[in-house]
């Protein structure tokens, strides 16, 4: 049929404004607020380098006499640091912009990683059945048993004391994204893992196969779409986690080096001087980590309940 | 008076897209200790209109018109804890699936004396003898040991009857069966419902029997109404109707079913399909599968009427003022 | 080396389950709640403080709680456990009032995510269970609304709640690591992170090695109270007189 891109482009669109999804999600005020707070986050954080007033890693740039600045709506405080500078005279607003990004960064790949892990090892498992989908359902039971946190910070501590010690630095972002990354693949393998077991019988698949389709094909042309829907639900829940425990293991100091702070190292920063009463160098990233991660979460409710068809 | 009356029913669910009419304005009634079979297609609303006469229509659905009567009391307009009163205690129900309907955790004698004691001022001692009792009028072996058993030590056959007992167990004088054999092999089919006939006999009960198992009525019922698209097409006694069907709808369900003997090389067919609910035609909701449809079929909408045989029928062909039969 | 890690044994261990108790007494109820009476305003109330208690990291709760109860009311204490007693060599806080406090803010940190979880998991149970056809039998059959929500439907919702409490209780003891961090508690928890930060091999080992021992023991004690609590799983045999 010839129908040119722009037309269906157009009837795709329709189709969308008009479908299900869309309308579930202008009726819920709630989930337009947490899309609009994400969005404007993320874009704050991928923008960083334009938006930002200061570039907080310029250390020619920084006075210790900015420091301590309370933020600009109280006495003391300055317009130019509107909300405050931290212990080393650091823009607070920059600093909070810039850490967004890491914490960002990191939360997105290590789901990548999961999801791609994950769904691989699900297919595989699911498509090939026998003793390779037993090892592989034997090693996420044992995984599953353990805490994410643990996990990750095994694996951490590992590649830590594997690496000689001036690479730590450089490649803690990446050892970083593999913790948290692997400590997650569970929940896709086995959710894809079950809608492949329940696809591969069907007819349409073992035609597929007697034709002499490469497996691969297959399992990406034919099963994949079919499992995207729970994986995507799946995706929201854990990137909200993964923002999470990336920001408790920066916070715990075994996270992203010092040179490249997310939003969980400044509120380590901050922690230290609670007690001197300067609170808005925990507040602030801590209310950014905060609003960040409750957006997520309402997103994938609303996804949730939207692909649920049982409630429909 | 009649047992059960039901005037002009309807049932609506409200959805986003609008309401949508699933019962739309039924009449009928039970008479003590009669078996009303109740048949049609999925989608017809026979299970809708169960489900309000024993006042369990799942929200958003609701009563939108019309009355259902009691002897004589109207109950459909009853708050909650009133007609709780009166599930169980005076109208029954029995679902389709007797595994789903047993909750697994507790024994069936608990179940069973849950139920009585709701219902009856008796002792538990006196609640436990009835409850075994009523296991052995329902046919399980052994009730004083299977008492204790749990759902899921019987086999189907078992838990149905097991579903009967509760449903039977404060002698209610209505029972309302939705599908009670559909998820039961045929061999077990014919047992559950000889039990289900004899003991609705013994204790007068009346029974509304949904089904789209037109064998079922055939061997159970005394009438029977035939449902399509949110309305009464026939409704009649079973012999007439299956014998001398004069809805067109009804003649066409009955050329379908095959009997033995008689050699026939093709079954009637209906064609098209019955319409969804979002799409139900103008006039007779039947006129564009009808063979004799007319003019007024597609303008308006026929109401149950007498057709000179012995059961009345929604068709305009048995309207005396129309000559075109 | 092991007498190490025992002697932060009984630290982490009476903050952990003081905080599955907490997560529990008030997770199960407000589940519950929720589930019979979905529209409410309290239930949304209580829907949006479980939002937030999943969506705030535990060492942010923490900080917050001392920031308020520490530092500005001043009530409560904002680091390690206070006095303790020794009971035949555990070292216990529950004793004295200084302990207790102490235990107040740590408990509710750790507890709080778990709480959470178990609304949600109670909450979401309960609402499919209220869905079966069992509900819908024994409401045919007349049961007052009191036996079908908390005979019924309570009891059937709890089996599988116990299980996964059960095997929460595993992670709690893991994310005590986290609380410890941020209340200085001493426990076991504390004294990993401090090897993963010194890459101390034999205490990680050690470590490891104790909550592997927990989850085994955790794991079976909850196959058995499963086996207890859910008939279908005892093998008898089938009436079949058909």
């Amino acid at each position: 049929m010839a129908i040119g891109t722009l037309r269906r482009l157009e009837l795709a669109r329709r189709r969308f404004l008009d479908s299900d999804i869309w309308y579930s999600f202008t009726r819920s005020r709630v989930t337009v607020a947490a899309a609009i707070v994400a969005v404007a986050i993320i874009l704050g954080a991928v923008l960083a380098p334009w938006v930002a007033p200061y570039d907080p890693f310029d250390l020619a740039s920084l006075e210790l006499l900015d420091a301590h600045t309370p933020p600009s709506w109280l006495e003391d405080g300055e317009t130019r640091f509107l909300i405050g500078t931290d212990d080393q005279g650091r823009d607070l607003l920059s600093a909070i912009l810039y850490g967004s990004r890491v914490s960002i960064w990191v939360g997105f790949a290590s789901v990548a990683f999961s999801l791609v892990l994950g769904v691989g090892l699900g297919l595989i498992s699911g498509y090939a059945g026998g003793k390779i989908d037993a090892f592989i359902m034997r090693v996420a039971e044992i995984q599953l048993s353990f805490p994410t946190i643990l996990i990750a910070l095994l694996i951490d501590g590992v590649m830590r004391g594997l690496l000689p010690p001036d690479m730590r630095d450089q490649l803690a972002v990446m050892v970083l994204i593999l913790a948290i990354g692997v400590s997650g693949w569970v929940q896709y393998a086995r959710t894809v893992r079950g809608s492949t077991m329940v696809e591969k019988n069907k007819e349409y698949v073992q035609a597929a196969r007697l034709i002499g389709i490469h497996p691969i094909i297959i399992m990406s042309r034919h099963i994949l779409p079919n499992a995207m829907g729970p994986v995507l639900v799946i995706a929201t829940i854990h990137l909200a986690l993964a923002i999470i425990t990336e920001a408790t293991l920066s916070f715990l100091g075994v996270g992203v080096p010092a040179t490249e702070p997310s939003l969980g190292t400044l509120i380590r920063i901050g922690n230290d001087f609670l007690f001197s009463g300067e609170w808005w160098i925990t507040f602030f990233p801590g209310a950014t980590l905060a609003f960040l991660v409750l957006s997520v979460n309402l997103l994938g409710d609303w996804l949730r309940d939207a692909l649920n068809p049982k409630l429909r | 008076m009649a047992l059960l009356e039901v005037t002009d029913l309807v049932v609506e669910f409200p959805n986003r897209r609008g309401v949508l009419t699933a019962v739309d304005g039924i009449s009928f009634s039970i008479d003590e200790g009669e078996v009303l079979g109740v048949v049609g297609e999925s989608g017809a609303g026979k299970s809708m209109t169960g489900s309000a006469i024993i006042g369990l229509l799942e929200p958003p659905g609701r009563i939108a018109g019309g009355e259902i009567r009691l002897e004589g009391e109207r109950i459909d307009n009853l708050p909650y804890e009133k007609m709780r009163r009166i599930r169980g205690a005076r109208i029954g129900a029995i679902f389709q699936d007797p595994l789903t309907s047993l909750n697994p955790l507790y024994t069936i004698g608990r179940q069973l004396v849950e139920t009585i004691a709701t219902h009856r001022d008796v002792s538990d001692s006196q609640a436990e003898r009835q409850a075994i009792d009523l296991l052995a009028e329902v046919g399980i072996p052994a009730p004083d040991q299977r008492f204790g058993s749990f759902p899921h030590e019987f086999s189907g056959g078992m838990r149905q009857r097991v579903v009967i007992a509760l449903a039977l167990c404060v002698n209610p004088r209505l029972i309302v069966a939705d599908e009670p054999t559909t998820a039961l092999d045929v061999s077990i089919q014919a047992q559950v419902i000889a039990l289900l006939k004899r003991l609705c006999r013994e204790h007068g009960t009346a029974v509304m029997l949904i089904t789209h198992d037109m064998g079922v009525i055939a061997e159970t019922a005394d009438r029977v109404a035939v449902m399509y698209a949110g309305r009464i097409a026939e409704i009649g006694a079973v012999r007439d109707v299956i014998k001398d069907a004069r809805h067109p709808y009804t003649e066409g369900l009955m050329g379908s079913i095959p009997l033995v003997g008689h050699n026939v090389a093709r079954l009637t067919q209906i064609e098209g399909a019955m319409p969804r609910l979002t799409e139900i035609p103008i006039g007779c909701a039947f006129n564009p599968r009808c063979r004799r449809s007319f003019e007024r079929c597609r303008a308006v909408r026929p109401d149950l009427m007498a057709t000179g045989g012995a059961s009345r029928a929604a068709c305009w062909l048995y309207d005396q003022d129309d000559a075109d039969v | 080396m092991t007498d190490l890690i025992l002697s932060r044994m009984p630290a982490t261990l009476e903050l952990s389950i003081l905080s599955a108790v907490l997560a529990l007494a008030i997770g199960v109820p407000m589940g519950v709640y929720t589930g019979l009476h979905r529209d409410n305003f309290l239930s949304k109330c209580f829907m949006t403080v479980s939002l937030i208690g999943v969506s705030l990291p535990t060492f942010l709760i923490g900080i917050l709680l001392i920031y308020v109860f520490a530092v500005s009311l001043n009530v409560l204490p904002s680091f390690g456990r206070g006095p303790t007693v020794d009971i035949g060599g555990w070292r216990t806080g529950l004793l004295t009032l200084g302990g207790l406090k102490a235990l107040i803010m740590p408990s509710i940190t750790l507890g709080l995510f778990q709480m959470t979880l178990i609304m949600r998991l109670v909450r979401a149970e309960m609402l499919e269970v209220l869905r079966t056809d069992y509900i819908k039998f024994a409401r045919a059959r007349g049961l007052t609304n009191r036996a079908v929500n908390f005979g019924h439907a309570l009891k059937n919702t709890l089996v599988p709640v116990i299980t996964i409490t059960g095997l929460q209780l595993g992670s709690i003891i893991a994310f005590a690591i986290i609380t410890e961090t941020v209340f200085q508690w001493p426990g076991m928890g504390l004294l990993f992170l401090q090897s993963i930060q010194t890459v101390d091999i034999p205490i990680m080992a050690a470590y490891l090695m104790l909550i592997a021992l927990f989850f085994v023991v955790i794991n079976l004690t909850v196959d058995l109270l499963y086996y207890v609590v859910d008939p279908r799983l005892r093998i008898e045999r089938e009436v079949d007189g058909t």
